[in-house]
Formats: structure tokens, sequence, C-alpha cells
């Protein structure tokens, strides 16, 4: 018989038709099913400190800061409370403070005036319960002030270690650096989880019980102006503040990332942040944007002001100015 | 009769002695610098220019109440200006200056030592002149332009006879220290007045000792990841 060539079919195998267990194909399933397997325990480990009691199941279940009742929050709030104190024995008051309505904060740093004292990165420390007591881990202060040579501003010749016997030193000036709190915030648009976000008065906060510390926010900002808690706070009892606030200064978990609020737990009571209140100089001057009359106001309309890496296009809510 | 002239001689002795002690007490009651006690409101009221709820100056800045709010004690919020007090007051004189200068009059001081307050050195770049800022007759008060008396307290109109864009700064509240409210409808804000912070015989602030370095994350800290210490660079 003349076979048609377009008709012809080339026999399969018996082992094509079956796919039968081959030792290829076992050692593949087995691999899959073990890494399958791993990630389930990774994603049930919560439930690990769920049983060993460090945590409980409305903290597990917790919803983000933005869509909690405020009933819910309340305990939430009584609950971080009698934590703190049952761990490191300081009754705080942790208070959840709103925008206040038509104010948008806004910072100014004098170039001209600052020393570079240090004063008030450690104000910050004490502030926002950053102390760590362990000379070997990172301090967590917002502020770094960065030494820089006088002539330009070229923060990659700056240093930040500097430690002479007294400051000014005659040829360089200094530049704290801190949280912008950025119009155009990169860190907020990176958040897979969006556990960090911007309030109505301009600040951005992080919700410490939402953030999964995958740090995307640390990489995006162009003021390494947030810090992570690799470790456990290792605070002494009596270098904690107990004025704190759910979105600022409560004592962070570990493996969230934390940052800069503008104290809004003082400057949404209407208080200066406590950077400011330490300045010896009064280089730093703090207030609400949208009052014309306000001192940071003066500022915008009268001074020489600069914005750090403006050309990134963050718009910040920081700003530096000079008096001569 | 001699013992008539004796009775009234030693009456009349008495008297002025009743009126020196009734003169120095009242000396002492105005003296701006006893006791911390609370400004008359009256005197408030008549500062010019100076907001009522600012402390009086006229005590040496070493005595000012602590700046900011009671809460805040865990921030150190100490201005720059670290007086000793004037050689005299450590000897037990007030910083009342009439005590002395009723009976010492005005010198006219250019540019060479003083005799007297030897712990006074005035470098305040141009300003060599004593009698540019204190006023000639009244030590307790400072001069302004036309010879009139400019008082302790409103110490910041003498210093803007100078220095003008920096008053206009004070005023505004974006030069020097405050403390406390950025909110005025919530609570107090203090501000503090130039000599508070500037010694104004040597204005220039004195360099101090820096706080020591913080430890940040490496890329914070760009590439050094702690304090180099003098025992790294030995082999």
């Amino acid at each position: 018989m003349n076979e048609n060539p377009h008709n012809s079919v080339s026999p399969k195998t018996i082992e094509q038709v079956y796919q039968p267990v081959t030792r290829r194909t076992f050692l593949k399933g087995t691999a899959a099913a073990m890494a399958g397997l791993a990630g389930l325990v990774a994603a049930l480990k919560p439930l690990l400190a769920l049983e060993r009691g460090e945590m409980t199941l409305d903290d597990l279940l917790q919803k983000h800061y933005r869509e909690l009742k405020p009933e819910e929050l309340q305990r939430i709030l009584r609950e971080l409370e009698a934590r703190c104190a049952r761990e490191h024995g300081v009754q705080p008051v942790i208070r959840d403070l709103k925008p206040l309505p038509g104010v948008e904060f806004g910072y100014a740093l004098n170039l001209t005036r600052c020393i570079g004292c240090r004063k008030c990165a450690h104000a910050c420390l004490q502030e926002n319960n950053q102390s760590r007591s362990s000379a070997d881990d990172i301090e967590m202060s917002y502020i770094r002030v960065l030494e820089l040579k006088k002539g330009a501003i070229n923060l990659e010749e700056s240093d930040l270690y500097y430690n002479p016997q007294t400051v000014p030193q005659k040829d360089k000036y200094y530049m704290p650096v801190q949280c912008h709190q950025c119009r155009q915030a990169p860190c907020t648009k990176v958040c897979p989880v969006q556990a960090t976000w911007q309030e109505a008065d301009g600040i951005v906060v992080v919700d410490y019980n939402w953030c999964i510390g995958c740090r995307y926010c640390m990489a995006a900002c162009p003021y390494d102006a947030r810090r992570f808690n690799y470790r456990k706070p290792n605070l002494q009892s009596a270098r904690i503040n107990p004025n704190q606030s759910y979105l600022s200064n409560r004592i962070r978990p570990k493996g969230v990332v934390e940052k800069c609020t503008f104290c809004l737990h003082r400057t949404r009571d209407g208080k200066y942040p406590a950077c400011l209140e330490v300045c010896p100089t009064g280089a730093r001057v703090f207030g609400n944007l949208l009052d014309p009359d306000s001192e940071i106001s003066y500022i915008l309309k009268n001074k020489r002001v600069y914005i750090l890496k403006e050309d990134v296009g963050t718009l910040p809510r920081f700003y530096y100015f000079f008096d001569q | 009769m001699s013992v008539a002239s004796k009775m009234v001689a030693s009456a009349a002795l008495l008297g002025g002695l009743l009126v020196c002690l009734a003169l120095l007490a009242r000396a002492q009651g105005q003296d701006p610098a006893g006791a911390g006690a609370p400004p008359a409101p009256a005197a408030l009221a008549a500062t010019a220019g100076a907001s009522p709820q600012l402390p009086l100056v006229a005590r040496p800045p070493a005595e000012q109440p602590p700046v900011g709010l009671p809460g805040d004690a865990h921030l150190d919020k100490t201005p720059p200006r670290r007086t000793k007090g004037l050689d005299l007051v450590r000897m037990g004189w007030t910083y009342n200056c009439m005590e002395c200068h009723k009976l010492i009059p005005a010198r006219w001081h250019y540019d060479r030592p003083m005799a007297e307050h030897q712990d006074i050195r005035l470098e305040h770049g141009n300003n060599r002149f004593c009698l540019n800022c204190h006023h000639p007759t009244n030590r307790n008060a400072f001069v302004d332009y036309d010879g009139s008396e400019i008082a302790q307290r409103d110490v910041v109109l003498l210093c803007g006879k100078c220095h003008g864009p920096t008053y206009r700064d004070w005023e505004a509240g974006v030069h020097g220290r405050a403390n406390g409210y950025w909110d005025t409808q919530k609570g107090p804000k203090t501000k503090l007045r130039c000599i508070q912070c500037h010694d104004p015989h040597q204005p220039a602030f004195k360099p101090m000792p820096p706080l020591p370095p913080l430890r940040y994350p490496p890329r914070a800290a760009h590439g050094r990841s702690r304090i180099e210490r003098p025992e790294d660079n030995q082999p």
C-alpha cells in the first residue's frame, strides 16, 4: 500500500505516552515538594510565636492602622502599654495623635549657625526610645551630622564620625541630615504592603505592626533617613521616654523599619520637636507651612534656601538656609 | 544746754542712720537679682516692644530658670553661654550697678584696659567703647541713640541698634532659641534674648566639645561601619 507521507505518524514510545516516574522526575518532584513545604513552614512560623505566647491572636490578625476602628485601636494601645510595662518596667502613655487640620509641617535648618555639637542627634535617641545599652549595637539616631569642607556642598567627602576637641572647626561647616518628609516620597511608593504612607500634615509614618521588614524603603530613600531594627531594642528602663505614640516613638519590635516623624507625639500636641529644643544655637526652625505668619514661612520668603538633592525630585519639607 | 544739744545731735545721728537703713532696704528691694521674685505686672506692662511672657534678664544667665517645658527634663536645653558672674558680684555685690556708680562717675574708656572690672574683656568687633551700650549716668540701663535709657529687660532693642537684620529675624522667631510650643494657642513659647546666649562683651560663641559620634548602619555612614579608633591603624 502506498503510504501518504503526509499522514505518516511516527510511533510514540511507551515512555512518551505514559510518562512514568523516572529517577529524574522523582528527584525534581521531591525537591519541589520540599521547597513548598519549607515555604509553608516559613509562612506559618509566626504561629510558633503565638504558641510560645509572645504574641496573641489579636496581634496576628491585627488590621492595617488605617483600617482599624477606634475601639480596636484603643485596645491595641492599651496592650502595647501593658507589654512595655511588662518587658521594660516602665508604664508609658501611648497615644494616637491625628494630624491637625490646617497644618502642614516644615523644618528649616540654618547652615550658618549649626556648629556640629551633635546635641540634636543625642536628644533624638532619648526622645524616640532608641538608646541602646550595648556598645556593639548600632544606635538608631535619625539625625546624621555631616562635617563638610567650606566652599562646596560635597557630601561624598563629608565626615560622619568627626570628633575634634572642639567644634566648630575653622574650615568646616556642619549639615545635619534627617528625614525630609518629602511630598513625593519614594519610600512610600516602594513599600509592597503600604506599611508606610504620608499623613495629612505631611509626616511620613510607619505602621510598625504592619511592616514586613523588606527594607525596600531604605533602599529608596535618597537621604538615608530610615533605620532597621536588626535586633530587639535593648533599652535601659531609666532612659525610656514614657510619652509615646503609636506611629512615632513607641518601642519598636525587631525586624521593622523606623524613621524620623518630626516627633509627632510632640508636634501634634503643639510642642517643638526634641532636636529643636536642644539646639544651643537656635539653628533649627520648625512650624506650619500653611500659616503665612509662621517662622518657617518667614524663612521661605526671606532667606536663601537650599534643598538637599533637589534634583531627585522628592520635594522635601526640610530646607537648609543661610544667614550670610 | 550742752546736754540738750548732745541729745539733738544723737537724735539726728539716729535719724540719719534710720534713713540710710531704709534707703539700703529700698535699694535691695529694687534689686532685680534678689531672690528670683516674680516681676511686677506694672514693670512688664511698661516694657515696650517685648513680649510680656519673657523672663527678666537682669539676673545673670547662670541663674536663669531652665528654658523649655518641665516635662522635657530628659532633654539638655542649656544655652551655650556659661557665665561665672562678675568678680564684684562674687564678692557679694549685686547686679544693681548703681550701688557703686551713684558715687563713681562714668569714665570714658576707649581701647585701654580698665582699672576696675578687670574680669571684663571687650571683644565685640569694632564696638570698643563702654558707653556705646552702657548709659553714662544710669548704669542699670543701656543707652539709645538719643541718649535716652533702654531698660535692662529691653536689651534686644539695644542690640538691634547695630544688628538690624538679626533683630528682625529674632522678632520673627528665626534667630535664636525658641522652646516650648510652636502652636501658641496650646501653650507658651519662650524666646531667649541676646545676652542669654551671647556674652555681650565677647559675643562670639566659644567653641564647645562635641558630643561623641553615634554608630550608624554602613550605608548611612558612607561605607564606614563604625568609628575608627587609633588602634585600628596599628598592624
